[in-house]
């Protein structure tokens, strides 16, 4: 007694058997399907691959088109730009030492003489120096 | 995505088993040509981008969905096809010369060595009974034993469970296997 898949292998090879005996015409159209969906696939590649492209140029031909359209005055807008940059750091620099002279004179013009051997004073200006 | 050449690939191993499961199904060749080459485009359009392992199964399914798309058309003209028929002359399917079905030459039938004749005149009958199987029957033995998938992918490209596989298997194998007993077929390598 057979089992089921022994039974089914029979069958199966039975049935391909049939498939290698198809008509020529079955076969042409069956090909013809075949290369018609292939056909669809290799041109919806090309379509992706080609708007894939597209997309990452247009983006550097607009910035190279317009560092081209202004390339006369580029390099005198990099100037410009080093130049205030350099300004805002040296003033950062160059103010910090007035502003504490400022106001240690400020302090040191209001404050009565008592004020300098007052211990507890030392402690608040310490404090209040280091918030 | 797939490449084109790994798609050509699949459908070339699968056209021609895809062709005669269809045919089994709807009885005509024509138009079980028309349903392969409607589910070769949709895989390609829809399903493309999916990992080459999953095509046998996507494919069947997307198959049996067009060859079911077919029936739901045919739905309404059957009416009128089976009230004409038994006015014409109509096709006999019992009285279809096997070797017609093979396409192979009427005229070269004494040329054929008796064996290969035998083996013919089982597959014709193998296919007749294949043809008359319940549908959920076919497509279970087909997916499972013919596409080679296991009871887990047969029941996912089915819709139903994997008991329900087995038991369509079995009762189409029992099916098959009695028919060709019947005929006197049951020796092996017949």
């Amino acid at each position: 007694m057979k089992t089921e898949q022994e039974n089914a292998k029979e069958i199966v090879n039975l049935l391909d058997e049939g498939t290698s005996q198809l008509d020529r015409k079955v076969l042409d159209r069956l090909y013809a399907a075949r290369m018609k969906a292939v056909g669809q696939l290799a041109a919806r590649r090309q379509t992706v691959a080609e708007s894939e492209a597209d997309g990452i140029g247009r983006v550097l031909r607009m910035s190279g088109d317009y560092m081209h359209q202004h390339r006369a005055v580029m390099p005198a807008v990099m100037i410009i730009g080093a130049a205030l940059m350099l300004f805002v750091i040296t003033q950062q620099l160059t103010n910090q030492p007035a502003i504490e002279q400022s106001d240690a004179f400020l302090l040191g013009s209001e404050l009565p003489p008592e004020a300098f051997v007052d211990k507890g004073f030392d402690a608040w200006l310490a404090r209040s120096s280091q918030r | 995505m797939a490449t084109p050449q790994e798609l050509s690939d699949f459908l070339a191993q699968v056209e021609r088993r895809a062709f005669k499961q269809t045919a089994y199904a709807v009885r005509d060749d024509h138009v079980a040509l028309d349903i392969v080459q409607d589910s070769m485009m949709k895989l390609s359009e829809k399903y493309a981008h999916r990992p080459v392992t999953e095509y046998p199964m996507l494919f069947q399914r997307i198959l049996q969905n067009t060859t079911k798309d077919f029936w739901r058309r045919q739905k309404v003209r059957n009416l009128w096809t089976t009230l004409f028929s038994s006015f014409g002359s109509g096709q006999d399917d019992d009285e279809t010369d096997p070797l017609e079905i093979l396409g192979g030459d009427p005229d070269n039938d004494h040329d054929q060595p008796e064996a290969q004749l035998q083996r013919s005149q089982t597959l014709a009958i193998i296919e007749d009974a294949i043809k008359k199987l319940p549908a959920r029957q076919r497509e279970a033995f087909i997916l499972r034993y013919w596409e080679d998938m296991d009871v887990a992918e047969t029941a996912a490209s089915m819709g139903c469970s994997q008991g329900s596989v087995k038991t369509h298997c079995s009762r189409a194998v029992h099916t098959l296997a009695s028919i060709l007993e019947k005929h006197g077929f049951s020796k092996p390598g017949i």
